[in-house]
């Protein structure tokens, strides 16, 4: 609406009836002091100001509305996470037991599409339900509610991936850390993932460590796994870890008393 | 300041002030009327807010009246712009005062209209002698729009929406206004000369019934010159009134 403006011919409480140059009598609500025969003028600031809020509410309010819309369907083992197009979890479904048992445990609800991942992948580790090897390397798929975007299903696939690469790692990386819970019979892969933490080691100058790494076969290590993961821990010098198992190596007794 | 009585009321009050200064103290009597309802609404202009007579204010405004006639001088332009400017001054330092002595009322921020601090130059005063002057007109018209039943309110109602025919009812209007016969009636019967419109000027009988009262309205505005007002009646197209 254009500003107003025109000569104040009556006025009351909030209100004011004025001529305006077209001849046309009007009556307005206001709250300014006005007196009869002052020329009044819409404040074109405050409309404009009005439509400002106005298209800040309509935006807030869509914005919300989009966010909550699934724009694609994200499967990982037995989960289907629907994801908005910001690539955040809006829903979760299970398809079986397995997957209700997940559900129960976490709380994925507006986290990025990665992170859910991540905590899936992890939660399942740790719940060791499925077999060994669909949770080192879950199904991962996306179904975009749209049939059309295929640029979306790639997208939200890569994120996964990102995920669950992520999640990969750090578990790599607490398994050369400490593995709290010992493991009976420990699989091929991850005997294999310990030799290979291991091998950098004798590069570093960690001497002593070394020896003891060296001189213990593979199928030993196996039997104690817990001495390996610890030792790896233990600052250059000290060897506290070692007395605490009260299992000496008879080499290195002779070693230590050398220090 | 464009008014026909302006240059009028300023040799008026020049007068006053002369007399005044030659120590004749009653000629502050002869002005007092016309002075007052301008004192009053340059402080509630100051203010934003209605002040009456009886108010602080209103009696800040009296002593700067004196005051004004005691230091004005001619040379440096009108008296009344003058004199807004001392009541003006005054009844902000009357506020600075007050604001030192009390804590702020709630009023004070949700106050609206001019804020106290605010430089206003010659023509905020200026623009209050002519809202004063356009008062006048108003209360005029309301008078006289009185004796045919018509209220200001009732104007709004029947203001025609369509600027095709808001055009329309101001040439009939103008037409009234310009042809002496047609006025007389308007004025003796307060009725609008229907018959004659219709037969002699050809005018939609239906444009002039429905809109009778903006018609009577626009035509007396025209009819008692009211200097300000008669811009806003016009037909746009500046049309002399026969075409409808």
């Amino acid at each position: 609406m254009a500003a107003r403006k025109g000569v104040v011919m009556e006025i009351g409480r909030d209100w004011a009836i004025i001529l305006l140059p077209n001849g046309e009598y009007k009556r307005i609500k206001t709250n300014r002091f006005l007196e009869v025969g002052e020329i009044y003028q819409d404040r074109a600031g405050t409309q404009f100001g009005y439509a400002i809020a106005a298209v800040f509410f309509l935006t807030m309010i869509l914005t919300t509305i989009d966010y909550f819309s699934v724009q694609a369907y994200a499967q990982i083992s037995s989960l289907e996470l629907g994801v908005n197009r910001w690539g955040r979890v809006i829903s979760v479904q299970s398809k079986d037991d397995n997957g209700q048992r997940i559900l129960d445990t976490l709380e994925m609800k507006n986290d990025k599409l990665e992170v859910a991942v991540e905590k899936i992948y992890n939660k399942e580790l740790e719940q060791e339900q499925s077999p060994k090897e669909s949770i080192q390397k879950p199904d991962l798929s996306v179904t975009a509610t749209n049939k059309g975007s295929k640029k979306l299903e790639q997208k939200m696939l890569q994120r996964m991936d990102n995920g669950l690469q992520k999640a990969l790692d750090i578990n790599d990386k607490q398994n050369v850390k400490s593995n709290t819970k010992p493991k009976p019979e420990p699989s091929q892969e991850q005997d294999t993932l310990l030799n290979k933490n291991r091998e950098p080691l004798p590069q570093s100058n960690r001497s002593n460590e070394n020896k003891i790494n060296s001189a213990e076969p593979a199928l030993k290590i196996n039997q104690h796994q817990r001495i390996p993961n610890l030792v790896l821990e233990v600052e250059p010098y000290n060897d506290e870890p070692q007395y605490m198992f009260g299992e000496k190596h008879p080499n290195e007794q002779g070693k230590h008393q050398e220090d | 300041m464009n008014s026909p009585n302006e240059a009028e009321l300023d040799n008026l009050l020049n007068q006053a002030w002369k007399n005044y200064r030659d120590g004749d103290k009653a000629a502050l009597d002869n002005i007092y009327d016309i002075l007052m309802p301008f004192c009053l609404r340059v402080s509630s202009k100051t203010c934003g807010r209605y002040i009456g007579n009886e108010e602080e204010e209103a009696s800040i405004a009296r002593m700067a009246v004196l005051e004004a006639l005691e230091k004005f001088n001619p040379a440096k332009g009108t008296f009344l712009v003058f004199l807004g400017k001392v009541i003006r001054n005054r009844i902000i330092d009357y506020k600075r005062k007050e604001k030192r002595k009390s804590i702020i009322p709630f009023s004070f921020l949700v106050r609206s209209g001019t804020i106290l601090t605010d430089d206003v130059d010659d023509s905020f005063f200026e623009n209050i002698i002519d809202d004063m002057a356009r008062k006048q007109e108003i209360d005029k018209l309301k008078k006289l729009l009185q004796e045919f039943n018509i209220s200001f309110e009732e104007l709004v109602q029947v203001s025609p929406r369509q600027a095709r025919t808001r055009e329309n009812a101001q040439k009939i209007a103008l037409l009234i206004a310009k042809n002496e016969d047609l006025r007389r009636y308007l004025m003796e019967r307060k009725l609008l000369p229907m018959k004659d419109l219709e037969d002699k000027w050809k005018v939609d009988r239906k444009v002039a019934d429905r809109y009778r009262k903006f018609i009577i309205t626009a035509a007396l505005i025209h009819s008692h010159e009211f200097f300000y007002l008669k811009s806003y009646v016009l037909p746009a197209a500046g049309g002399d009134g026969n075409g409808c």
